[in-house]
């Protein structure tokens, strides 16, 4: 996911597009270290260590990654799961952009 | 030199004939040992791509059809040892490992519902399998659900055929439209298994969850997560101990990602 994500939030720029995460790993640093060695440069909340943090347990995340696209409204566009399909997931994004 | 060939051959006999027979796990180990060393090489050159495409392409091309090979190769070791501990773990191997769906995986989902399905030790794979690419994948959770004879196995071979189900609703509108029968048949099942086993406990969730439980929260999913819904509020903190919340970035597309290095 990092490479696509990555490019994405690059193409994205000056867009009104924002890339968030939930983070399930053990801890802030943790999260920190990842973000700075892997160039993550979107902010992710923290799920209190673990994969059944709150965030992750009120949207019953079962897999990683999980991704949901929101419009500029709050409305879920979009899911997917396990094996992300990235073109569609690209396709969707522009379509809500133009929209 | 022909004496020493003979020598040779005779000792190395008598070495076979000295050892005991080599068991049939080991069998397995040793074929997902030399899948590791092949593959290693082809998955560090996928990492030091330059870009995506670049590691598309050595994934596509190099790291599928190898995976494709031993798949077929783990369900001929099955087939020496049917119905076997070690068929179970090499048709494991030949369905979780192949993250595409392909027809060697197929088979070896075919033939763990044959074989398996009654096998009381069968609950963690059902909980793998509903992210399986295979159209197989149902088939296999419907017979555990059907045919398992230990109640509590069977249950939760019914648990996770409802979350494959749900599983299959996604992508844009168009896409969840053409699987929204999925959906329908997950509620019906989720709140039948609640009302008649909603004790029982999903001992193949880390940590465990009872039935009725986790199907509250799946029923949640289906109902408030869907399409066309709006996203509930997030809340916390980032890396840095900033709160924020999901509502700040109304007006922009936001793509969510539940991620985690681990």
């Amino acid at each position: 996911m990092y490479p696509h994500e990555r490019s994405l939030v690059k193409k994205m720029q000056g867009k009104p597009f924002v890339l968030l995460g939930v983070n399930s790993d053990p801890s802030k640093e943790f999260l920190r270290k990842v973000q700075e060695r892997e160039h993550l440069a979107w902010r992710s909340w923290w799920d209190e260590g673990g994969k059944r943090g709150p965030i992750s347990t009120r949207w019953n995340i079962h897999a990683w990654p999980t991704i949901y696209l929101i419009d500029g409204r709050g409305i879920i566009c979009y899911k997917d799961s396990q094996g992300v399909q990235t073109h569609d997931l690209d396709k969707a994004i522009d379509s809500l952009i133009k929209g | 030199m022909r004496l020493f060939a003979t020598f040779a051959l005779l000792a190395g006999l008598l070495a076979i004939a000295a050892e005991p027979p080599k068991a049939a796990d080991d069998e397995v180990k040793a074929l997902t040992d030399e899948y590791e060393r092949l593959a290693k090489p082809i998955i560090h050159a996928s990492q030091d791509a330059a870009n995506e495409t670049d590691r598309e392409r050595i994934l596509e091309h190099d790291l599928r059809p190898l995976i494709r090979r031993f798949a077929s190769r783990f369900i001929e070791l099955a087939g020496k040892h049917p119905g076997k501990p070690e068929a179970l773990a090499a048709l494991t191997w030949a369905v979780t490992e192949p993250e595409f769906a392909c027809p060697e995986q197929d088979r070896a989902i075919d033939i763990l519902a044959r074989d398996f399905a009654t096998d009381p030790g069968i609950a963690g794979l059902c909980k793998t399998i509903v992210y399986s690419p295979s159209p197989r994948a149902g088939s296999f959770l419907t017979a555990v659900w059907q045919k398992n004879s230990n109640a509590d196995v069977r249950v939760q071979g019914g648990y996770f055929l409802g979350r494959y189900w749900h599983e299959q609703v996604k992508g844009d509108a168009a896409q969840q439209a053409a699987n929204a029968h999925f959906d329908q048949e997950a509620e019906k099942l989720f709140a039948d298994l609640a009302a008649k086993h909603g004790s029982v406990n999903l001992t193949a969730l880390k940590p465990p969850l009872t039935v009725a439980e986790a199907v509250e929260k799946d029923l949640f999913e289906i109902r408030h997560l869907a399409l066309g819904k709006a996203a509930p509020e997030i809340t916390g903190q980032d890396a840095d101990g900033k709160a924020f919340k999901l509502s700040d970035y109304r007006g922009k597309v936001v793509l969510l990602d539940f991620w985690g290095q681990w």
